[in-house]
């Protein structure tokens, strides 16, 4: 499961000064059911969801990953942690196998489990017709599966999506969610990132919607209606915003 | 630090790079051509052209034949020599390559200078640096000294005087320093140079390949996240730029060494006539102090391209060090710097100057001892701040 | 072929480039400077340390002083000599450069030069061939055993009533026809077109690279090429920026190139007397006008390759390996004896490496020129119609 306790990540930057990404941000995610982040672009989504991968240090705060603290141990969260962003990175040069494998590695899986995961894992998404392609040589869809298998092979407990339907056709954003609903049906803890409505009322269990590095407001789909009075989630959206909005005093960088 | 996860990024980058046409040319391909090309081919080429130079004849003028008729006749009867007709535009012919050269023979050759005065003066005029002229111009010389010479051995010999009489003493240089030692010598002034020229070319595909392309890949994000540690991850991939850069150093030596054996007319045209072999030891010893040079250039090429935002960019920055790497290897190039104690802390230089000395065959054990603590030192450093700036979010994250 | 589109992209591309200042800053203001600083520094340093090196702490043994002890007092007196006791391992000390010369003498030669004149001697000066303090020695002792030699056949001659010039039949003398300019100009022709070309290849690259694989990494390639905009109008347009960029480049770095080289022999100058070093205006201006031919040439044949890569790193793969077959040709300047002629004048690249080098020399050789200009422009224009067909195909503007 997911724990974040007021996590904040600050950083300089040379042209906007002092950012405040992610401030005071609090939530619980249980394993078995999937949390919706929501928000819009900058809102601090990649950065929140970074800092629970570890890929990012907090400034302050902390969070629980598995039962594991982010700051003190790094390691064993990102052994627990299947990682998953827009961009399907792949290592061109390597197949389909190799790539896989590699991850595999890096997570310390023996030969023997790893054999036996990959094949699995192949058989089951029908990737065994272009096991030993180049990556570079892959349709748009192939990539997406080479890049699941690779966050699945080592059965991590936690999975973190950041925007994973991002740019893709209908068919394959299919495939994606899914393939998130199998996470949670297996019982695993997930969490993802999004600013399109329909996926978050189509998965989500529980939902944040954060902006301006902030968690202005979390819970189920009925208790965010009864809360704010509204049904749409649009509308609960941006009637959350703009009242953020209005709370800070201006001057503040917007 | 785990050792297997090590292992793992390091085989899979060598890998990946081994499946990169372009990193396969530049590591193996032009260290391999490079060496015997520069030898070999341009010698062929320069040799072909003297040698036609030399076959060619000279095209001379004789001005003022009229006044030393004698020498004129022994300057037409000279080989390769053809006399064209005086003329007296010769500076123009001469510009313009129609004439090689000139000789000007003054109007009171004949007779005795008035006393006191200064002999007849001979020019001979021709246009520095063509090099059929300066073959004329040479030709022309021998022929006159020849000429000269029996003038005064008959006037020596008419006053009583012997030849001998008039050179007393001759001071006559000998080389004795062995043919290896001169030959290293002219090697040492350029092989360092291309050595650590190569090493630090090496490393810089593997490196911007391996950190600003990663970068642009998207990839990193993702390895960030995987079960490895920071510290594992900047040793598997630095070892894989060391891998590359000793690589292209290893092929470049070997080239080297191969040309050295197998071409010896060509070696002797690099170190002008000396007979000249590579020992096997100095290979050797040559190969165990790159390797600190190219932990050293592997570790700083690697952090520096850490900061690019893209492929482009990790190019002008991995050139940018490769330039100022470069700058000591070219000191150590030159003549008049010797090794000292001083010297053999000073990166890169160091490493130069001990190659010189190795290449002439002498070993200085307390130097090359120096030399490679302190290379041993720098690397070490470089390599740490490599692994610092591996974990700055800042330089991973730029936006 | 529409002019004013034409225009238009040429002034696009032109603004886009130069908002580039960090690429702006690295392909021009480094080399323009780099060049300077590294040619003179480097020059400025060689000389210092030559000049150093052979001043003083010149270890100087003569073997058997006892044999010629004038001439040994005055290698003694000699400033830039630290003298050493003689020993019999001075082979091996040459050899390891603790000492520089050993002088020996032949046997009683003082003694015998006044007794038995009819006798030759021969003073052997051991040395370190190469190395330059050793021939710095050498050199030196020469120059004193001759003054010895000179002053012993004075002496002789005056004892018989004679002077040198009663000897001398005439003096002769090798006397440089060339002027200044002249020579001047055949030492930067053998270096400079080599040179030239090369800065000319690097000027060319980063313009023909970013206009064609660039913009195909950037993505807008398709936008632009569903503009009404005809193919051979964009062709033109990104071809006239490459060339415009490429020709104020190449023309910066040689003009920095030539006052480095000038600074540098005017370092030069100073040190060895007699060094002259004069640069004809109309030489470089010239070499600047055949600069024109190399840059199209390059300019469109770069874009023609860069324009199959799929991306940046794509076109730098193809490109690596075009230095190699640019280089040899271009090094034609540099080889002695190759001179240009009607055959010659249509190879590309070389024909430029050896027109460059004549001009230098002061020679103009216009009916070749122009040949070179025809057949350079004729490459040119075969390489933009293969631009212009390219960008027609959809395989290649749009690989994946």
């Amino acid at each position: 499961m997911i724990e974040a306790l007021k996590l904040c990540k600050s950083f300089r930057d040379k042209k906007r000064g002092e950012v405040h990404a992610v401030q005071d941000v609090s939530f619980n995610c249980q394993p078995g059911k999937i949390y919706g982040l929501l928000g819009a672009n900058g809102a601090g989504k990649t950065t929140t969801l970074r800092l629970l991968a570890t890929i990012l240090q907090p400034t302050s705060g902390t969070a629980r990953v598995a039962g594991f603290d982010i700051v003190q141990q790094p390691q064993q969260v990102r052994s627990s942690v299947g990682f998953l962003s827009t961009a399907t990175a792949l290592y061109g040069r390597l197949t389909a196998q190799e790539m896989v494998e590699y991850f595999g590695r890096l997570n310390g899986l023996d030969e023997v489990t790893l054999k036996a995961r990959i094949d699995g894992l192949f058989s089951r998404m029908d990737m065994d017709e272009f096991r030993t392609r180049q990556c570079d040589k892959l349709s748009t869809g192939m990539k997406q599966k080479v890049s699941i298998a690779r966050t699945l092979v080592n059965d991590p407990p936690v999975m973190i999506f950041d925007e994973p339907t991002v740019g893709l056709d209908v068919m394959t954003a299919r495939t994606i969610v899914r393939f998130i609903r199998e996470c949670r049906d297996a019982g695993k803890t997930v969490i993802f990132s999004t600013h399109v409505m329909s996926e978050v009322e189509k998965l989500c269990d529980r939902v944040g919607i954060i902006h301006d590095g902030r968690l202005l407001t979390e819970g189920t789909l009925d208790e965010l209606r009864q809360r704010h009075g509204l049904t749409d989630l649009e509308d609960i959206f941006v009637r959350v915003v703009s009242d953020g909005r209005e709370r800070r005093p201006l001057g503040d960088n917007q | 630090m785990d050792l297997r996860k090590v292992a793992v990024v390091y085989r899979k980058e060598l890998i990946d790079l081994l499946r990169d046409r372009k990193t396969v040319l530049s590591l193996v391909l032009f260290p391999l051509v490079f060496f015997p090309l520069m030898t070999v081919g341009f010698g062929t080429v320069e040799r072909k052209m003297r040698d036609r130079v030399r076959g060619q004849e000279s095209l001379v003028m004789i001005l003022g034949e009229e006044h030393a008729p004698s020498l004129a006749q022994a300057i037409r009867e000279t080989e390769k020599i053809r006399v064209v007709p005086a003329a007296d535009d010769y500076v123009d012919q001469l510009n313009f390559k129609k004439l090689h050269a000139a000789v000007q023979i003054p109007q009171g050759f004949a007779q005795a200078p008035p006393p006191g005065g200064d002999p007849p003066h001979v020019k001979i005029l021709f246009y520095s640096t063509q090099i059929r002229s300066e073959t004329a111009a040479t030709r022309l010389e021998e022929t006159i000294r020849q000429h000269h010479n029996q003038l005064v051995e008959q006037r020596t010999s008419s006053y009583g005087l012997t030849p001998e009489m008039l050179n007393p003493v001759t001071p006559q240089r000998q080389n004795v320093a062995d043919p290896q030692r001169v030959g290293g010598m002219k090697l040492g002034m350029l092989l360092p140079y291309f050595i650590t020229f190569l090493c630090v070319v090496g490393a810089m595909g593997p490196a911007i390949d391996l950190t600003a392309g990663e970068k642009e890949r998207g990839t990193l994000e993702t390895i960030l996240a995987s079960g490895i540690g920071r510290g594992e991850l900047v040793m598997g991939k630095f070892l894989t730029v060391l891998t590359g850069s000793l690589t292209t150093t290893l092929f470049s030596i070997g080239s080297f060494a191969l040309t050295v054996l197998l071409a010896e007319d060509y070696m002797k045209d690099m170190t002008r006539g000396q007979a000249y072999t590579v020992s096997v030891s100095s290979v050797f010893w040559v190969l165990v102090l790159i390797v600190p040079l190219a932990v050293l250039f592997s570790a700083v090429m690697m952090t520096v391209t850490l900061f690019a935002k893209s492929f482009k960019e990790g190019q002008t920055q991995g050139s940018m060090v490769m330039f100022a790497a470069i700058v000591p290897a070219m000191v150590g190039m030159l003549p008049g710097i010797d090794l000292n104690p001083t010297l053999a802390i000073l990166p890169v230089l160091n490493v130069s100057l001990v190659l010189k000395e190795i290449l002439t065959g002498v070993m200085p054990w307390g130097m090359m001892g120096l030399t490679f603590a302190s290379s041993c030192a720098y690397a070490a450093l470089a390599l740490k701040i490599a692994t610092q700036t591996f974990q700055k979010e800042s330089v991973l994250f730029r936006v | 072929m529409n002019l004013r589109n034409i225009g238009v992209v040429y002034r696009k591309e032109l603004r886009d480039m130069l908002r580039d200042r960090r690429t702006i800053i690295n392909a021009i203001l480094i080399p323009l400077l780099a060049f300077p600083v590294l040619l003179v520094g480097f020059v400025g340093v060689a000389i210092f340390v030559a000049s150093r090196a052979t001043e003083k702490d010149l270890k100087v043994m003569i073997l058997n002083e006892a044999e010629a002890p004038e001439v040994a007092q005055r290698i003694r007196r000699e400033l830039s000599f630290v003298m050493v006791q003689p020993s019999e391992d001075y082979v091996d000390a040459i050899n390891n450069k603790r000492l520089h010369l050993a002088v020996e003498f032949p046997a009683q030669m003082e003694e015998k030069i006044r007794t038995a004149p009819a006798e030759p001697h021969t003073v052997k000066l051991y040395h370190f061939e190469g190395q330059i303090r050793s021939t710095a020695a050498a050199r030196r002792v020469e120059r004193i055993v001759n003054a010895y030699r000179d002053e012993v056949i004075a002496a002789r001659l005056e004892s018989r009533g004679l002077d040198r010039g009663a000897l001398e039949p005439f003096t002769f003398e090798k006397e440089n026809a060339a002027s200044a300019d002249r020579v001047t100009g055949s030492i930067l022709g053998f270096l400079l077109p080599y040179f030239v070309i090369l800065l000319s290849l690097t000027g060319a690259m980063y313009p023909a690279l970013d206009l064609t694989a660039g913009e195909k990494e950037r993505g807008t390639m398709e936008t632009i090429l569903a503009s009404p905009v005809h193919r051979g109008d964009l062709v033109a347009g990104k071809f006239l920026l490459t060339l415009t960029f490429s020709l104020v480049t190449t023309s910066l770095s040689i003009v920095s190139l030539a006052a480095t080289v000038l600074g540098g022999a005017g370092l030069i100058g100073q040190v060895s007397k007699g060094f002259v070093f004069a640069v004809s205006g109309t030489a470089i201006s010239a070499v600047l006008f055949l600069l024109l031919p190399v840059t199209v040439l390059f300019s469109a044949g770069l874009m023609a390759i860069a324009v199959y890569a799929r991306n940046y790193r794509d076109a730098q793969n193809y490109l690596a390996p075009l230095m190699f077959v640019v280089i040899l040709p271009a090094m034609a300047s540099m080889v002695p004896g190759m001179e240009l002629n009607a055959r010659l004048a249509l190879v590309p690249i070389l024909n430029i490496s050896l027109a460059a080098r004549e001009i230098l020399t002061g020679q103009y050789q216009w009916g070749l020129i122009a040949l070179i200009f025809g057949s350079t422009a004729a490459y040119a224009a075969g390489a933009l119609v293969v631009v212009a067909r390219q960008f027609n195909r959809e395989e290649v503007i749009f690989r994946v």
